[in-house]
């Protein structure tokens, strides 16, 4: 009984890059921020997207790039912002 | 005191349609002026463009902007920057506008900069063309930023960018990419044109403080980074403690 062969440092860094590339020209994404991790046979995405929308497109690109990757989507979306903050930074300047 | 609100890299589109604008509304109780640094569009799309421009149409205070690089990206920066002027949003590059504010004036001289690097570990115009015209296109647009703050006549200036005008705003990026991040011309242009607050975005793993090398404020604002619809800053006297007229209205009931 043989095991699969693990890919080398090499292959996983290209793909991991052609990836990246895709979310990047993605025209429904053109994401350039989100960060691909790959360990074993599991994709960990982190970053930041704007939607939920977003968010779950992200995941179905990466899956289309990796199959057979489990996908670990631990990216976040600002899509509810808290409230603005109360005060104002002050700023000492010279005028 | 003049309270400047400001964000950057909302990358808006049609698909976040409504989430900014409820945090808009109150904006005019707290702020003189919004700045917005850039990557204001998913890809620089018209459409994303018109969706930002109905969250911004009439939120009562002066609104002054850059684009960043996700902007240029379908290749319509004119476009994108028409239909956020015909809201009435001010759009900068390599140009100023004097926005008064209460009996005071503040002046804006914004770009949307480019990357190049830091001094130490920074890129310059040797080599192939490519290259070459890299770093030509960041010290042309810093040389446009130094000018535009020189020309500027107000009682305070502020410096809008998309990239960083210093490293310390990017702690929290990876270090190989800083050359793509922002570029030291930047900083100082800022430096020599005078302005005491630089608002950049562009870094969304980066840090919120920085400095210039001459010590003027840096302010990462980029939306990521603060995890707020937007930022508030009170410019006031060198050396002031506290001052009660930087507290701003509370949100609720302002």
């Amino acid at each position: 009984m043989t095991s699969p062969a693990s890919p080398d440092a090499g292959d996983l860094g290209a793909l991991t890059e052609q990836t990246r590339r895709a979310l990047a020209d993605d025209p429904r994404l053109g994401q350039l921020d989100v960060s691909i991790t790959l360990r074993g046979q599991r994709a960990l995405l982190t970053g930041h997207v704007v939607t939920e929308d977003r968010r779950r497109l992200v995941a179905d690109v990466v899956a289309e790039h990796l199959p057979g990757y489990d996908i670990d989507n631990a990216t976040t979306t600002i899509e509810h912002l808290p409230e603005p903050p109360a005060t104002a930074e002050e700023l000492g300047v010279d005028r | 005191m003049i309270h400047v609100a400001a964000v950057g890299d909302v990358h808006f589109g049609p698909d976040a349609a409504g989430t900014l604008r409820p945090h808009f509304e109150h904006l005019v109780d707290r702020a003189d002026l919004l700045l917005l640094a850039g990557d204001l569009t998913r890809v620089g799309a018209p459409d994303e463009a018109r969706a930002l421009a109905e969250e911004l149409d009439g939120v009562g205070v002066p609104v002054v902007a850059v684009l960043g690089n996700h902007d240029y990206h379908c290749d319509k920066a004119d476009e994108v920057t028409r239909i956020l002027e015909g809201v009435g949003v001010t759009v900068l590059e390599g140009d100023s506008v004097v926005v008064p504010v209460n009996g005071s004036t503040v002046g804006v001289a914004g770009t949307k900069g480019f990357g190049g690097g830091f001094v130490g570990a920074c890129g310059s115009e040797f080599g192939e063309p490519e290259m070459k015209a890299f770093m030509a296109h960041s010290r042309c647009l810093a040389d446009r930023l130094e000018q535009a703050l020189a020309g500027l006549e107000a009682d305070v200036k502020v410096a809008l960018l998309h990239y960083a005008p210093c490293a310390d705003t990017l702690l929290g990026e990876r270090l190989e990419i800083y050359p793509f991040l922002g570029c030291y011309l930047l900083g100082e242009a800022v430096d020599r044109g005078g302005a005491v607050l630089t608002i950049h975005g562009h870094a969304h793993r980066g840090s919120e403080r920085g400095l210039t090398a001459g010590g003027h404020h840096v302010r990462n604002v980029a939306q990521p980074v603060i995890g707020h619809a937007y930022r508030l800053f009170c410019l006031g006297a060198d050396g002031a403690g506290a001052d009660p007229e930087c507290a701003t209205p509370a949100l609720t009931g302002a």
